[in-house]
């Protein structure tokens, strides 16, 4: 099984585009590790500490934090400087966890968006990924990756809108769907 | 019937070698603690939860029941319809997962689906490329995916589930093995507030317009394709 860190090629997924699915894709790999006991990090850009959705309860029961980057405080607020310290600052404990070798999956939901925004040097944060240890799987999430992030990574994904309930009638997000 | 040649996702399944260990029974954090009686023998109020507990979800009757469809050629179907099957879960949702077509029940989703008490049952023969290619007899399998289908549209009929996720079922209705409009039909009547997933392949025109909410997972880089990586446990398995 290559569930071993000798055997293991760590991958860089990207899960892009503008449909449903990048961070639900997301989840279903900590799924799937989950059940081989792999040591899964969770980490949310641009959600707040007070986000309490689906997968923070059950993921909860199979023992993974799933951690909210916003720190009680909200993201896309009107002070850009705020936003960018909050993202540096969730960014710094992302490095720190990539370097203790803790997790065998790691998953950086919303990256993305902090590259797109400009509050993280999108060179630095690569270049962090590229130095990750040869067996870590990580995963980033989010609309508008770069081509600079696709090069980089092992798969890439474009979940493509074909249809929506929001879009075609007005259906709101819901509980056990999409939170 | 001829079918093009479709490297499936279960392709890649031969590569696990899977361990068959036995899994702990199911502990639930966030069930209330038993009533305890105090010295006096006055029952011990039950303390509060310190986080926010479960957001309520609405009665089926208040819920806007989505037919959703994954589909496309690239990685994502199955795996967000996982990612759907925790977060219902977390919302005391019931919800289960049957697999046409795959064969192998021991792999990273069901290992943890069994600790979280959720039901996946794999109920095809495995993938059907090679023996395609080969001219094999392909009855067992078709077989399979038509009893497959009679359970499941027991499930979608009686609403067992508030959400429902049906793998890989665009590829029986692909290959003609189940009628089509029948399961349409099924899928389109089934009880308010319930949700069902389809996951598949080239999901057809049909479906697509009697559902609700669908993605197309396009391959932009995959490992496989570019690098000759095979499946990993944890990620495709």
């Amino acid at each position: 099984m290559s569930t071993d860190r000798a055997t293991r090629k760590g991958l860089l997924l990207v899960n892009t585009g503008n449909g449903k699915g990048k961070s639900t894709a997301a989840l279903g790999i900590l799924v799937r590790a989950a059940g081989y006991k792999f040591s899964i990090g969770m980490f949310q850009f641009i959600k707040s500490a007070e986000t309490r959705y689906g997968e923070h309860i059950a993921a909860e029961e199979l023992g993974i934090d799933i951690v909210p980057l916003g720190d009680g405080f909200t993201w896309l607020s009107d002070n850009i400087e705020a936003d960018r310290a909050l993202a540096q600052k969730g960014w710094q404990r992302v490095q720190e966890v990539i370097e203790s070798e803790q997790f065998d999956i790691l998953i950086l939901d919303e990256l993305t968006y902090c590259l797109t925004y400009g509050w993280l040097d999108e060179a630095m944060v690569l270049d962090v990924l590229r130095r990750r240890p040869s067996w870590m799987h990580i995963v980033v999430t989010g609309r508008n990756a770069s081509p600079a992030l696709i090069e980089l990574a092992d798969l890439v994904t474009e979940m493509h809108l074909v249809k929506h309930p929001y879009r075609e009638k007005g259906i709101p997000a819901q509980p056990g769907i999409e939170l | 019937m001829t079918h093009p040649d479709l490297p499936l996702e279960d392709d890649l399944e031969p590569t696990v070698e899977l361990l068959d260990d036995e899994i702990e029974p199911r502990v639930d954090p966030l069930a209330a603690p038993k009533t305890a009686l105090a010295a006096n023998g006055r029952k011990v109020p039950t303390p509060k939860q310190k986080r926010p507990g479960a957001y309520r979800v609405p009665p089926r009757k208040d819920r806007h029941g989505l037919l959703i469809v994954n589909t496309g050629h690239g990685k994502g179907k199955t795996t967000a319809a996982l990612g759907v099957m925790l977060r219902a879960h977390g919302r005391d949702m019931s919800t289960a997962m049957y697999q046409f077509v795959k064969r192998l029940g021991n792999t990273g989703e069901h290992r943890t689906a069994r600790l979280l008490g959720i039901e996946t049952v794999a109920m095809g023969g495995g993938c059907t490329k090679s023996r395609r290619k080969e001219d094999r007899d392909l009855t067992e399998d078709r077989n399979r995916a038509i009893a497959g289908w009679e359970l499941c549209a027991r499930h979608v009929t009686e609403g067992t589930y508030d959400v429902l996720i049906l793998d890989e079922l665009t590829l029986p209705l692909k290959w003609g093995w189940l009628d089509e409009a029948d399961v349409i039909r099924t899928l389109q009547e089934r009880p308010q507030g319930t949700h069902v997933i389809v996951t598949g392949r080239d999901a057809s025109q049909a479906l697509i317009d009697a559902a609700d909410l669908v993605t197309d997972m396009r391959v932009i880089k995959h490992p496989l394709r570019e690098q000759g990586i095979k499946a990993q446990g944890g990620i495709d398995v």
